[in-house]
């Protein structure tokens, strides 16, 4: 009887590649632990491109991990970013999925 | 994006953005050469006018911190809602200082009640140094606050120098020739300083939003 086990089965197989990826990880931890926050500051934390975290938000918000809300202040539009629940709970699963995974390796 | 990072450290990093801009160390350093300029004014007679300028410039110091946050530094850092547990650190630090100028208060109003009360206190040089020493302490605690529940560290250096303030203004007044207010002179124009060089890094690290250099990946 074959001991190996269908990939699909595997935890690292559940992980959520939208929350994976290097640059949204990143963003969604910054977004985790406030709030909310406006592009230039996640720019500033991130060191990402406006194009590449108008992208990466992007992919978030269509997988309804954050909204933005635009806000009209003088003549200025300020686009403030926050996690929804579901995005919250997405990259709590992600978080304990990773460590147990990486927990279980041996040194 | 290569640093290890743990989320207690990335909401640590966010919040100590807020401080990159040096303004906290240009307000500290111009109520401080006020503070230092008024007192010197007034021992010179200048009583009435000096506290009148001395109010006024404080406003407009604020008022122009107030404008430069508002219009430099908050379009450069980007506008952020902390988190709750950020939020309760600061809760707590203004309760502390609440407290600390509520008993330094306590500690002034009590004295002078017992001097008019006519009570001799049978050393009264080690009563005033007792409360200069209270003083020094209590800066020395306010700042170091600051330095502990914002997670900023270099504001216990400030800490260490603004606490001092108070014993070296004292010590000078009772045992040196030099003015008294050299303390206040000296640790004011050393952090107006420092706040200057942070600022000018800070326009160098963080320039103004510009959509120049969008593309797209991934």
């Amino acid at each position: 009887m074959s001991t190996k086990q269908p990939i699909e089965n595997h935890p690292l197989a559940t992980i959520d590649k939208i929350v994976h990826s290097p640059a949204r990880l990143v963003l969604l931890a910054y977004l985790y632990v406030v709030e909310s926050a406006e592009y230039i500051f996640l720019i500033n934390m991130t060191g990402l491109t406006w194009g590449n975290l108008a992208t990466h938000i992007g992919k978030l918000e269509t997988a309804g991990y954050v909204e933005v809300e635009k806000e009209i202040r003088g003549k200025k539009v300020h686009s403030m970013v926050h996690l929804t629940i579901q995005g919250r709970k997405a990259f709590k699963t992600y978080k304990t999925t990773m460590q147990s995974v990486l927990n279980d390796l041996p040194d | 994006m290569s640093e290890p990072m743990s989320l207690k450290a990335a909401e640590r990093k966010a919040f100590r953005l807020s401080f990159k801009d040096g303004m906290l160390e240009i307000q500290a350093g111009l109520t401080l050469l006020l503070l230092g300029t008024a007192g010197w004014l007034g021992k010179n007679g200048f009583g009435l006018w000096v506290f009148l300028a001395a109010i006024a410039l404080a406003i407009v110091f604020g008022g122009a911190i107030v404008i430069i946050k508002r219009k430099i530094s908050m379009p450069r850092m980007g506008r952020v809602k902390y988190g709750q547990a950020r939020n309760r650190r600061v809760r707590i630090l203004h309760w502390i200082i609440f407290g600390l100028v509520i008993l330094s208060i306590l500690v002034v109003a009590g004295v002078r009640i017992l001097a008019k009360g006519g009570a001799e206190f049978s050393n009264q040089g080690a009563v005033v140094w007792a409360i200069v020493i209270f003083f020094s302490l209590t800066l020395l605690a306010i700042f170091s606050g600051m330095a502990y529940f914002f997670d900023v560290p270099r504001i216990l250096v400030y800490a260490i120098i603004i606490g001092a303030i108070p014993v070296s203004y004292f010590a000078l007044q009772e045992y040196a020739e030099l003015s008294s207010m050299l303390p206040f002179w000296t640790v004011g124009i050393f952090l107006v300083i420092l706040g200057l060089i942070l600022f000018t890094r800070f326009i160098r690290a963080y320039p103004s939003a510009s959509k120049e250099n969008a593309h797209d990946v991934d």
